[in-house]
C-alpha cells in the first residue's frame, strides 16, 4: 500500500472480522476506488453539540458475504436485498460505535442514531478506513465539520495536534 | 434453573444473533422473546415474566438507558436481571449502566463474554448490584 496507514483501519477490521467473519486482507490507500453497491450512514451526537455522520460503503460481494455470515447461511445459499441492505446496517452502527471512540477517546459520550442507506455513491467524507477482504472491499468515511475536530480534539488532548 | 430471556435490540438482525448466542451459550435457556426498544420490553416484561433482559442502548422511542432507570423505579420489576449489549464504549456512559445495576457486554461480542457477564450477575447479591 502507499501513504500512510489510515487510523481507522484497525478498529473496522476488528469489528468486520468479530462480527462478519471477514477477515482483511490488506489496507488500501485512501484514495483507493470503492465501487460502492451499499453506502449506509450512521448520524452521530457528541459531546458539546457535535454532531455528524459515518458513512460505511461496501462493494456488493463483500455486502452479500456479510449478510450471509450474519445470517448464517450455507456458503451459496441466496440472500435477498432487504437481507443484505439489513445487515449492512447492522455492519455501519457496530463500526460507528466502535470508531468514534477510537479516535476521539472513551470519555466523550456518542449518541448514534439508526444507520440508513444512501444512494449508492462514493460518500466523500474524510477517510478512516479503507480494507481489502478475499469477499470484497470496504471503505469508512466520517462527515467532517470544523467545529467537532477543535472541540473533540481539545477534549481528547490528542499530541497529534499539540494539544 | 431454566432462565426467561427478552433480547431488546432495535435491528432484527441483532436481535436474531444475540438470541442465538444466548441459546447456544450453555446457559439454561428455557425460552427467548424480543422487543424493538425500551417502551416494547417494559410492557412485555408487564405482561410476563423474564428472569433476564438482554439490552441494547442506542435505540429510537426508549434508550437502553432510559428503560433501565424505568426499570429500576418499577417496584415489581426493579430487580429483574439486565445486561446491557452494546457498542457503547464511553466509560461515564457504561459506569451509569453499571450503576444501575446492569452487566455489561461490548459488541462485537464472543458467546463465552455473554455467559460471563450474565453468571457474575447472578453471583452479585441482589442488593450489590444497584448500589455500587
Amino acid at each position: 500500500m502507499t501513504g500512510p496507514i489510515l487510523r481507522g483501519n484497525a478498529a473496522v477490521a476488528a469489528v468486520a472480522e468479530s462480527l462478519g467473519f471477514l477477515i482483511p486482507l490488506n489496507e488500501l490507500p485512501a484514495e483507493a476506488v470503492v465501487d460502492c453497491a451499499l453506502v449506509v450512514k450512521v448520524d452521530w451526537f457528541g459531546p458539546d453539540a457535535t454532531s455528524g455522520g459515518v458513512f460505511v460503503g461496501l462493494d456488493r460481494g463483500l455486502a452479500e458475504a456479510l449478510a450471509g455470515n450474519l445470517l448464517g447461511r450455507m456458503p451459496g445459499e441466496a440472500v435477498t436485498a432487504e437481507e443484505i441492505a439489513e445487515t449492512a446496517c447492522e455492519l455501519a452502527n457496530v463500526i460507528s460505535g466502535n470508531l468514534l471512540p477510537s479516535l476521539y477517546g472513551t470519555d466523550h459520550e456518542f449518541h448514534l442514531q439508526s444507520p440508513y442507506l444512501l444512494p449508492a455513491v462514493d460518500p466523500g467524507g474524510r477517510r478512516e478506513a479503507v480494507l481489502q477482504f478475499l469477499e470484497g472491499q470496504l471503505l469508512v468515511a466520517l462527515e467532517t465539520v470544523p467545529d467537532n475536530s477543535r472541540i473533540l480534539r481539545r477534549a481528547v488532548g490528542s499530541p497529534e495536534f499539540g494539544l | 434453573m431454566a432462565y426467561t430471556v427478552l433480547v431488546v435490540d432495535d435491528s432484527r438482525i441483532m436481535r436474531d444473533m444475540v438470541s442465538r448466542a444466548v441459546t447456544m451459550s450453555g446457559l439454561d435457556i428455557s425460552s427467548v422473546d424480543t422487543a424493538g426498544d425500551g417502551r416494547q420490553a417494559l410492557e412485555k416484561l408487564r405482561a410476563g415474566w423474564f428472569d433476564l433482559v438482554l439490552l441494547d442502548v442506542n435505540m429510537p422511542v426508549m434508550t437502553g438507558e432510559q428503560f433501565l432507570v424505568a426499570l429500576r423505579a418499577d417496584v415489581a420489576l426493579r430487580d429483574t436481571l439486565v445486561v446491557v449489549v452494546s457498542t457503547e464504549s464511553s466509560v461515564p456512559r457504561i459506569a451509569r449502566l453499571r450503576d444501575l445495576g446492569a452487566g455489561f457486554v461490548h459488541k462485537p461480542f464472543r458467546a463465552e463474554e455473554l455467559v460471563t457477564a450474565v453468571r457474575q450477575l447472578l453471583d452479585t447479591p441482589r442488593i450489590e448490584r444497584t448500589q455500587p
